[in-house]
């Protein structure tokens, strides 16, 4: 059910220094040189002169070409490969995570009900900027954190060859089962640094779905109920606040 | 500023006698001289300084021949590729993007001004933002930066994308400087 999955936000912050330039060429089609024409007119120049005289221009609007390329998710700055499993594909442009058997790939129509169900490394996210990014996740639409179950979406630096849920260290949004090894998921205050990619690197996710009421995985608070699965997933890739601080 | 000030109100006497004297003019032609000279866009009035700042090639001037250096900004830029493992083809879609250290605009003109961006075509979205403020987009005049005379900030490049074709856009966006003591429609 939780379909429809799109790379949400990238930030880029870029990192190294320019080499320096080379003046040579001038022009501008933008603005007059008034401190000039002032000279130039001496006291001859009457009314416009004086409504020259402030040598302040009013306005500029400059047009400046952009260009700019757009790519498939997997090819993106933030890439998203939903090669890695059958439970993500890339339709058309952009990954689609399908657990409900939309895939041609998969022989089940869906989830247990009424049981806790894990899928490892779902699709992978690389970061093909230029500096350190922290990825996070959360529910499409607006930042925040992950509901309160059935959902706990996980992650691992390389891809997970462990059966173990316990083995996966479940991202800063998300809800964690209380016997979870990891100290991470939601409401601790600490952010794993695997959530930290490099340029290059990437990271592997997953995903957990506890409906089984009766074990209550993620805690007598959280809901069991497939309908409080997120429709969309946004995923949202910052520069670490480290690298904020010395972007300057 | 005093002395042109002065110029202006001696020349407006001058020239109201001059009215006077001759009584009757039908009308009458003054050519003036204007000396007007473009310049590279990081020395102009509004500096765009897109050669000192930017990443990867990102941000560039392009060369215009007779009518001097523009800035002018490429994604991904041409030198993307150069660290080991990554080569982005471009943004994703459906996806909001924001580029940092892009240009330092910087008000070399006489009076504080308002900094904003202005985009229409074929992207959800293109906009500039201060990337030491969080305040958000710089789309308008009052949701401008305000600059005051000589100060200078260094934009980020914001780009939405929505469900377009995956395809290179050529598009424009447009940096505006405007008075701050004046008000606009």
């Amino acid at each position: 059910m939780g379909e429809v999955e799109r790379p949400r936000v990238a930030r880029d912050v870029p990192r190294r220094r320019p080499a320096g330039r080379v003046r040579t060429q001038r022009g501008n089609p933008t603005m007059a040189n008034r401190r000039k024409f002032i000279a130039g007119l001496g006291a001859l120049a009457t009314g416009s002169a004086a409504a020259m005289g402030t040598g302040a221009f009013s306005s500029v609007r400059a047009e400046r070409a952009i260009s700019v390329e757009t790519a498939g998710d997997v090819n993106a700055y933030l890439g998203l490969d939903a090669s890695e499993s059958v439970y993500a594909e890339q339709t058309g442009s952009t990954l689609e995570l399908q657990f409900d058997g939309s895939n041609s790939g998969q022989d089940g129509n869906g989830l247990n009900a009424n049981a806790d169900s894990v899928f490892q490394n779902v699709f992978s996210i690389k970061n093909n900027g230029q500096n350190t990014v922290r990825v996070q996740v959360y529910p499409g639409g607006e930042l925040g954190d992950l509901p309160n179950g059935p959902m706990a979406v996980y992650h691992t630096e390389e891809e997970s060859t462990n059966v173990a849920t316990s083995s996966l260290t479940a991202f800063d949004t998300s809800p964690v089962p209380d016997w979870h090894d990891s100290d991470y998921g939601r409401d601790t205050p600490a952010i794993p640094s695997s959530q930290d990619l490099a340029p290059g690197d990437d990271i592997y996710v997953h995903f957990a779905f506890y409906l089984n009421d009766s074990v209550e995985s993620l805690g007598s608070d959280a809901s069991t109920n497939i309908s409080d699965i997120p429709n969309t997933l946004g995923i949202y890739a910052d520069a670490t606040p480290e690298e904020d601080n010395e972007a300057l | 500023m005093n002395r042109r000030r002065l110029i202006g109100m001696a020349a407006g006497i001058f020239a109201g006698s001059t009215a006077i004297g001759t009584g009757a003019i039908s009308s009458s032609r003054a050519e003036r001289s204007i000396t007007a000279e473009v310049t590279n866009d990081s020395e102009a009035y509004l500096s765009i300084d897109s050669e000192n700042v930017g990443v990867a090639g990102r941000s560039s001037q392009v060369n215009l021949g007779n009518n001097g250096k523009v800035a002018t900004f490429r994604i991904p830029g041409p030198e993307d590729d150069l660290i080991a493992g990554t080569d982005p083809n471009g943004v994703g879609l459906e996806s909001e993007y924001w580029f940092e250290d892009m240009a330092r605009i910087q008000n070399q003109g006489n009076n504080p001004i308002s900094v904003y961006s202005d985009y229409s075509g074929d992207l959800d979205q293109i906009a500039i933002f201060d990337i030491n403020n969080n305040s958000g987009l710089l789309t308008s005049h009052s949701d401008g930066r305000s600059l005051d005379v000589g100060e200078s900030f260094i934009i980020g490049v914001y780009i939405k994308t929505g469900d377009q074709p995956i395809a290179k856009y050529n598009e424009n966006l447009a940096i505006i400087g405007e008075q701050t003591s004046m008000t606009t429609s």
